[in-house]
């Protein structure tokens, strides 16, 4: 840290006024679009604004979501009502114990007619691909998922196929304490950028929700009058503006430190990884895209920390046995490591 | 009563022993058992069968009931059998109404059900005890070997039953397959009027089967007991070496004047346990050997007299006082003088002195309430101590408290800037202008900040090494949230906060108005108010 008066000549302020400008502009325009889908998504699934809100982050943040949560929260019902909103494709897997890597990704299968193999695909290949209750699989089909999550392609009979732009996948596992579920490998957790814990709507919420269920004719939840407010061209121009949100040497740092200061903390067994800073920064910059702004503030940094970071540590077992969370830890840690100097 | 002639090895044996001899006997003598038993008992299963079918509970109680009465002959069986005398069945036969006819009403009715049944049996039937007598009799013979007797009863009714369900699944594992009828309903249900006689029959078996060793195996123990009680075969091994010797002048009559001796004894002893018990002599026995028909152990106790325990304390100490029991040996061994002892005695000498004197010492009931008082007090110190000792961990394991907050140092660095007041110039707004003129924004804004944070950290607010720029702000928009005059402030820091944050972290440089806004009005809203701020937040 340097003396505030002393850094005057290190800012480097090196965009004309002109492309300062427009992508002011943009970055106005990137965050109505945003807004606006958010909105649109709010009307079908009431009362879960928060989840809504994250979801959209790791989608303008080339994310992957994991979405926890008891059945009947209305998480398959926000992956349609995303897919629909931006004109994607959408395809939905229920993951069942007897479910095979192939049956997700696709397989080559030979043709009696044409005396050849032919590739089929599986539905991976989408935009949106809703892995429904995911722990209910063996962990050899969940890791079906580890190419398509990293790399955006999947590799069948040797050869590689691009899936969709863009591609997320939102994956939802009950909590794990219940029956007949399979905990995430570690591998895998790592590669959601975002975890979200979906809860019970408040009272007044649920009450709108059921008025609202109820006065649609057949008793949907009126997906049919969401909007498509984008192409998935526009969800890319989305992911480039936020990529291109300014991000402070001091930020940097700031994501590291706290990183770095979950390897170290009593009461975690096994910290965060590399890819955890990669994940909270690209988390963070999407929130500020989200909030209208064109920097990343330490507050976006600690606002994505806790759905960024839960997922990527091991309690204590001394923790774990007495029932504290992680995001209990976490928040400890965002309150102990210091805030960005200036 | 013949000990010379008796057929059972006489000794003192143990309770299982005794039932052991008991089985013996009763296999030895079945035969005479069994005939007069059936002879006797067979007209009254006759009358059973001449109830009606649906009486069949009726027969099989009255069965039961009637054993004490139809077991007699068989024991005067045993008691005769025992002394080389077995009775033909036709004696016992006519014997049998007298024998029946004993307090049969006591029998059949209070005493029916008494666990101990067959060890009774023989003190009313040989001795010919009632009432009183025969209660002192049977509590002298009931100090051991109750509980044996009581279990060989649960287990013959046990016997009884097993054999009664034996024969019957015996008879129906004989009919064949092929008789399709379901006979456990006839056997036990309601239906089974038809087979009420055979089950009849069956548990008369049955009866049969126990009855004879039952018996033998109470009067086996009764025997054992009055062994123990009178010494037989201490009678009995001077009776033969008396008869070895009679040839021998002198030493028989040596063995004369023990016998003799050691019977008076025997006689005396036999009266303290169980007052004026006469032993049969050889003497008395050989009118008994000429059989008359009546029970041959039924005379063992003369006549009936309440225990003189002065005269039996006396013949105790006479016989005690003779030279057999009076010889005097001295045996000379050395032995250390043991110093010790006389110290224990004065030890002891000294103890019971000073007892003898509190005894009598008045105070000596306030002096031990008073030692009474010191004991609790010292119980109540050492709950104290143990509770003083252990009061974090205690505390930490029964009782939150709430740790009061010690009042924190006020920070001097905060965000990497110092925020002391010697850091700070006088005049905040003239020295921003000044900075602000020279072209330094950054360093302009960072002193507005920076005098802001000083402001705050005195005007109470804790601020975290966690809190972000963004916090800072909402701490102070909470802090001040109920102080109108504030207001101002909290919204020149909100706005000072904004353009700081755009400056360090979006690298946008604020406006030239804003900036000089902020500058020339840093003074009018932190120092105006500040006093009274103050003054109101540490009220």
């Amino acid at each position: 840290m340097t003396e505030p008066t002393s850094t005057n000549d290190s800012i480097e302020i090196n965009k004309t006024a002109d492309a300062d400008e427009s992508l002011q502009n943009r970055l106005q325009q990137a965050s109505t679009v945003a807004n606006n889908l958010l909105n649109e998504i709010k009307k079908v699934l009431i009362g879960q604004d928060a989840v809504i809100e994250q979801v959209l982050i790791a989608l303008i943040a080339r994310g992957h979501i994991l979405i926890e949560g008891v059945p009947g929260l209305g998480k398959t019902l926000l992956v349609r009502s995303l897919a629909k909103c931006f004109g994607g494709q959408f395809s939905r897997v229920q993951f069942t114990p007897d479910l095979m890597p192939s049956d997700v990704t696709g397989h080559a299968m030979f043709n009696m007619a044409k005396q050849e193999f032919e590739i089929r695909k599986g539905p991976a290949f989408t935009n949106l691909l809703l892995a429904d209750e995911i722990n209910r699989a063996p962990a050899k089909t969940q890791a079906a998922l580890l190419e398509v999550m990293q790399e955006g392609q999947i590799t069948i009979e040797g050869e590689s196929f691009k899936t969709g732009e863009p591609f997320m996948v939102l994956a939802t596992q009950n909590p794990i304490e219940q029956e007949g579920t399979y905990p995430l490998p570690e591998a895998e957790l790592d590669r959601f950028m975002l975890k979200v814990i979906i809860d019970y709507p408040s009272e007044s919420d649920e009450q709108l929700m059921l008025r609202q269920v109820c006065s649609q004719a057949q008793g949907g939840f009126g997906l049919e009058h969401i909007r498509t407010l984008l192409k998935p061209a526009h969800v890319l121009s989305l992911q480039k503006i936020a990529e291109q949100i300014t991000v402070d040497e001091q930020i940097l740092q700031y994501v590291v430190k706290l990183v770095r200061a979950t390897r170290s903390w009593s009461g975690i067994s096994r910290g965060a990884g590399p890819r955890a800073c990669i994940a909270l920064l690209s988390a963070a910059r999407a929130y500020a895209l989200l909030n209208n702004n064109s920097f990343v503030t330490p507050d976006d940094v600690k606002k994505m920390f806790i759905p960024a970071l839960r997922h990527r540590i091991l309690l204590s077992p001394e923790l774990a046995i007495e029932g504290i969370a992680a995001e209990r830890i976490l928040h400890n840690i965002l309150l102990q490591v210091e805030a960005p100097r200036h | 009563m013949n000990l010379d002639q008796v057929t059972i090895e006489i000794r003192p044996r143990s309770a299982w022993e005794a039932l052991d001899l008991g089985l013996l006997m009763a296999k030895r003598w079945w035969l005479p058992m069994i005939k007069i038993w059936l002879l006797v008992s067979l007209p009254f299963f006759a009358m059973t069968q001449l109830l009606p079918a649906n009486w069949f509970w009726g027969g099989v109680i009255f069965m039961w009931w009637l054993k004490p009465v139809l077991e007699r002959p068989l024991l005067h069986i045993l008691s005769h059998a025992v002394f080389n005398a077995l009775p033909d069945t036709r004696s016992t036969f006519n014997l049998f109404p007298s024998l029946a006819l004993k307090q049969i009403f006591a029998s059949l009715t209070w005493r029916r059900l008494s666990p101990t049944r067959c060890m009774d049996l023989p003190v009313l039937q040989l001795e010919g005890l009632s009432g009183a007598r025969r209660q002192d009799r049977l509590g002298v013979l009931h100090r051991e070997d109750s509980s044996p007797a009581i279990w060989l009863t649960f287990m013959g009714f046990a016997l009884e039953l097993c054999l009664w369900v034996g024969m019957i699944s015996f008879i129906w594992a004989f009919i064949p397959r092929e008789i399709d009828i379901e006979w456990a309903n006839l056997f036990f249900d309601q239906e089974s009027a038809q087979l009420h006689r055979l089950q009849l029959f069956i548990w008369y078996c049955a009866l049969s089967l126990t009855a004879p060793f039952y018996v033998a195996c109470g009067f086996a123990l009764y025997l054992n007991r009055r062994i123990k009680l009178e010494a037989w075969d201490i009678d009995i091994a001077f009776r033969r070496i008396a008869n070895k010797r009679s040839s021998t002048n002198l030493l028989s009559a040596f063995v004369l004047v023990l016998t003799l001796g050691l019977s008076v004894f025997a006689s005396d002893a036999q009266r303290n346990v169980y007052a004026e018990d006469q032993l049969p002599t050889m003497e008395n026995s050989s009118a008994a050997e000429a059989y008359s028909g009546e029970a041959i152990l039924d005379q063992p106790l003369g006549e009936y007299t309440e225990l003189d325990r002065h005269q039996t304390q006396e013949s105790i100490k006479a016989v005690l006082q003779q030279a057999e029991f009076s010889r005097k040996e001295i045996q000379r061994t050395l032995k250390f003088d043991k110093p010790e002892e006389e110290e224990d005695d004065e030890a002891a000498t000294f103890w019971k002195k000073l007892f003898n004197f509190l005894d009598n010492f008045e105070g000596f009931v306030a002096a031990a309430s008073l030692l009474e008082i010191l004991l609790w007090v010292g119980v109540a110190a050492l709950i104290g101590f143990v509770l003083y000792r252990y009061r974090h961990w205690l505390a930490a394991q029964f009782v939150r408290i709430t740790p009061t907050p010690s009042p924190k140092a006020k920070p001097v660095t905060l965000f990497g800037m110092d925020v002391t007041r010697e850091s700070l110039p006088e005049d905040i707004s003239g020295n921003a202008l000044r900075l602000l003129n020279t072209g330094d924004v950054r360093a302009a804004l960072a002193l507005l900040y920076r005098a802001s944070l000083f402001h705050m950290i005195h005007s109470g607010i804790e601020i975290h090494d966690g809190h972000t720029e963004q916090e800072c702000a909402e701490l102070m928009h909470q802090h001040f949230a109920s102080n109108s005059a504030a207001q101002t402030r909290v919204a020149y820091f909100a706005a000072l906060t904004r353009e700081w944050q755009r400056l360090a972290y979006g690298h946008l440089l604020p406006s030239a108005e804003k900036a000089q806004h902020l500058c020339a009005n840093w003074n009018a809203c932190w120092l105006q108010q500040g006093h009274s701020t103050a003054q109101g937040v540490t009220q």
